[in-house]
């Protein structure tokens, strides 16, 4: 059936017609949409979401020069609350601006004062004594007292508060028996026994013990925004969009200069931390200037560009090869030292950091200022020795299979180079890649032979040989059960003297590297690239963008 | 028509409870639970305990569902163990996101599509037929991801003309949200319009191959007539049904979209919340997803009357 006409009849003109419609919806939402965006630009600090932000800001907004610095994070914080279990890494970024603790890490992870002038320690170690700052005010104009650092410390081990580092503070790592409060310039924490980790884990940017006003919560102890002392007021969370902090014009920065978390911290911008969980979607906003920076990963480093620099900088979560000591061929020291000796560490951690970070054989990051030249030694490849050490064990050919995950693309390649590198040399390994759930599970439960991982940063040594060293029966997520470590380490927990804290950090080191439990390779490089707009940036180890100090024009 | 709605509502009660005890079951034999992921490489057993047995995940399996099936029965979808907000909030406020865009797209691609495929099955196998059919053999090829990282460099990168991120409702911002919805409407609206097109072109082939058709044009209707009147009708049913699926697959979340153009919307909630084990999400989410099928299916059976009256419900 021929259904045909000519072009110019009825149906045609009925079809264009449809079509000169639609064309002219299109063109008009196109429109429509364009007009605000010119419109927003022409408000060069005025963000594109601005819109939702000075509803509820207006109130207390600060002055309409202000410019915004609008930094890109992976994910959402889940919550607001300091140490939460809920917590993520955009948590501890987002609060280390609002909140402040008694004491705060330097950038060599050194404590220094920040709520705390000055404090004393009793000469039985148990008894720390902190001399409050005057003049200091929490974000709803309160002033700070020692009953504020009462309060908070009891709301964070109460067990409603769901705070994640309760147990380092009930035991696991040191027990507070008292708090107590003789003035109102002056704390006294009484400890069950001397610890060399109370003020660390007090001044952690994971968990820290943030001082907080009471009406942080509601009249039921309900959560509802922190109120702190820091240089940032949390002024609003939208969740899966964005959290915006606006400048405490009250705050009082201390006299030392900034340094890590500590020292003089000044506000001059609003701050906006801006969810986008997808890298490329990251960089499309960074080039359309519609962010001004974000974390990178080394193997996703952006063209060099007028528009924006990479700041780099060592890290301090170590990057890994974990060796099952129980697995039957494992548990034999000659095999694991064979592993570690057939590859060129320092070459594959050059080749997998695209010269970003330094092969580093120790627990202890580089960045530490306990860190010396041998926490530095590490392995050096030797294949004559690697077939001795094979053949004594009795090695022909067993495949080994090394797990790891596609979430975390680095952990992916050190394992596709260590399989490649160690089949080289004799040694069969097959990769498993699994799920990053799964690959959590297995670590937790010791289910692996070979597993290329990477820790999240401790802040102090002990801290990172206390999660790898103890017994496998009691806690299958250790890696290293060697008594006499373990011993080395626990004569060390009530010392506060760095010196002796040294030489124990470095004969652990080098009995670690004779037992070759796991192979550490390098602390994750600190990477953040920023609009050449932003300036005063500087990287930290711990990896936490602080966006206080930071100057845009 | 009221007692059709009832039966196929009260059939769809079995389909959703099979869905959610298989949802339940398998996102708990996935290897890794939520107190575990969150702690990662921290050992911390009092914690660890604490966290599993806030979460419920201490009891047996069949005790949670249990639970959770008697909770939901009382309007309460559980809190979330990552966000610790509830369920149902947050789905109320992922939900209206995806819901935006993708009847946004649905109505940008029903507009453009429907008159193409029917223009192109009249102008079967001439110039305009062979573009159009070119055209969505290119769009069907592109995946929607694609498409939207091509969107973002072109209009947001390049041109600079709409953000490349974000999203503010219509309800709070009004019309200057659209500049936030162009991008990823025109992203999904592309794989749609290539879908339905050629269906729409196939059915109306076949209709215009019918006798009824040369009967109209023999009594002398006009070509217009004949398309909008006896044509489109006729082969709409079976682009509707496609128009039903997409919008139904669309709805569960596109994640892939979500996170290419950063939409708080469902899909994301969904494959975040999986990562993360958070299983009363993901629960929560697949529900409601079963439910939307459910609810399409059915608005779909119960339109299909008015387009082809030969059907009776």
């Amino acid at each position: 059936m021929n259904n045909r006409l000519p072009e110019t009849s009825g149906p045609q003109r009925v079809a264009w017609r449809t079509w000169h419609a639609v064309f002219k919806a299109v063109a008009m939402l196109i429109a429509l949409g364009c007009l605000p965006l010119a419109a927003a630009r022409a408000e060069s600090t005025v963000s594109t979401l601005a819109p939702v932000a000075a509803v509820s800001a207006a109130a207390r907004a600060p002055a309409p020069a202000l410019p915004e610095i609008r930094f890109a994070v992976g994910s959402d914080t889940p919550t607001s609350m300091p140490g939460n279990l809920a917590r993520n890494s955009t948590t501890d970024t987002v609060l280390a601006h609002v909140v402040e603790s008694l004491v705060a890490l330097r950038a060599d992870m050194s404590i220094a004062p920040m709520l705390a002038d000055s404090w004393n320690i009793s000469p039985d170690g148990k008894t720390y004594t902190f001399h409050l700052r005057k003049g200091v005010l929490f974000h709803n104009g309160a002033p700070l007292t020692s009953a504020d650092v009462k309060w908070s410390f009891d709301y964070f081990m109460s067990p409603r508060a769901g705070f994640e580092c309760r147990t380092a503070f009930n035991g696991r790592s040191v027990k507070v028996l008292a708090v107590g409060t003789p003035d109102p310039h002056t704390v006294v924490f009484k400890l069950d026994h001397p610890s060399a980790l109370f003020l660390t884990h007090m001044a952690d940017p994971r968990c820290p013990i943030a001082i907080l006003s009471p009406s942080s919560v509601d009249s039921h102890g309900a959560w509802i925004k922190p109120i702190g002392t820091g240089p940032y007021e949390f002024t609003e969370w939208k969740p899966g969009q964005y959290v915006l902090l606006t400048p405490f014009a009250k705050y009082l920065p201390r006299a030392e200069p900034g340094s890590g978390l500590a020292g003089a911290k000044h506000a001059y911008a609003n701050l906006r931390f801006v969810t986008i969980p997808d890298a490329a979607a990251q960089m499309s906003a960074l080039m359309s200037g519609q962010i001004d920076g974000m974390k990178v990963d080394q193997n996703d480093l952006p063209p060099a560009d007028s528009r924006w620099t990479v700041v780099t900088g060592v890290g301090a979560d170590p990057a890994v090869m974990l060796m099952q000591t129980r697995d039957p061929l494992l548990s034999d020291v000659r095999i694991r030292r064979a592993i570690a000796l057939a590859v060129d560490l320092p070459d594959v951690v050059n080749a997998l950091s695209n010269g970003l970070a330094q092969y580093n054989p120790s627990l202890m990051p580089s960045a530490n200022r306990l860190y010396s030249p041998v926490e530095a030694t590490g392995y050096t490849s030797n294949l004559a020795q690697v077939r001795s050490l094979l053949a004594q064990a009795g090695y022909h050919g067993q495949t080994l299979t090394l797990e790891t995950n596609r979430r975390y693309e680095h952990m992916y390649s050190l394992a596709v180079y260590m399989q490649a590198l160690l089949s080289k040399a004799g040694i069969n390994v097959d990769l498993q890649v699994v799920e990053w759930g799964k690959q959590v599970s297995d670590f937790r439960s010791g289910k692996f032979q070979l597993m290329s991982f990477g820790y999240t940063a401790r802040i102090d040594p002990a801290m990172m040989y206390g999660d790898v060293l103890g017994n496998k029966a009691d806690n299958p997520m250790v890696q290293w059960e060697d008594p006499a470590a373990r011993e080395l380490l626990r004569s060390i927990s009530g010392t506060v003297d760095a010196s002796v804290r040294q030489q124990a950090f470095q004969q652990l080191h080098q009995m670690m590297i004779a037992d070759a439990p796991l192979l550490v390779m390098y602390d994750s490089p600190d990477l953040v690239v920023l609009s050449t707009r932003v300036h005063g940036f500087t990287s930290w180890p711990l990896r936490l963008a602080r966006l206080f100090n930071v100057t845009k024009n | 028509m009221l007692s059709y709605i009832l039966k196929r509502l009260a059939m769809s009660v079995p389909t959703v409870l099979i869905v959610a005890m298989l949802v339940f079951g398998m996102i708990r034999a996935i290897p890794g639970d939520p107190a575990a992921l969150m702690l990662g490489d921290v050992h911390d057993p009092v914690l660890l305990q604490q966290m599993r047995h806030a979460f419920g995940l201490d009891q047996s399996i069949p005790e949670q569902f249990l639970l959770w099936v008697t909770h939901l029965l009382h309007g309460d979808w559980g809190m979330s163990v990552v966000r610790h907000q509830p369920v149902l909030d947050l789905i109320r406020e992922a939900f209206p996101v995806t819901a935006q865009i993708v009847l946004c797209a649905t109505f940008v691609a029903c507009v453009i599509a429907i008159p193409a495929g029917l223009f192109a099955a009249w102008a079967q196998n001439r110039r305009t037929d062979l573009v159009i059919v070119f055209t969505t053999i290119v769009l069907v090829s592109i995946p929607s991801f694609w498409g939207g990282i091509l969107l973002i460099w072109l209009f947001g990168v390049k041109l600079q003309w709409l953000p490349t991120f974000g999203f503010q409702s219509f309800s709070q911002v009004g019309w200057s949200s659209i500049r936030y919805f162009i991008l990823p409407v025109i992203a999904i609206a592309m794989s749609e319009i290539a879908v339905v097109t050629r269906m729409m072109r196939a059915s109306s082939i076949e209709v215009l191959r019918l006798e009824y058709i040369a009967h109209a044009r023999a009594k002398g209707l006009s070509e217009r007539r004949v398309l909008l009147r006896h044509t489109l009708p006729n082969a709409f049913g079976p682009a509707l049904t496609v128009i039903g699926l997409v919008l139904g697959h669309l709805l569960a979340g596109g994640a892939v979209i979500e996170t290419v153009f950063t939409l708080p919307g469902m899909g994301r909630l969904l494959v975040e919340s999986i990562y993360a084990r958070d299983y009363p999400v993901v629960q929560g989410c697949l529900l409601v997803i079963a439910l939307i099928y459910v609810l399409i299916n059915l608005t779909v059976d119960l339109l299909y009357p008015i387009f082809d009256p030969r059907l009776k419900l």
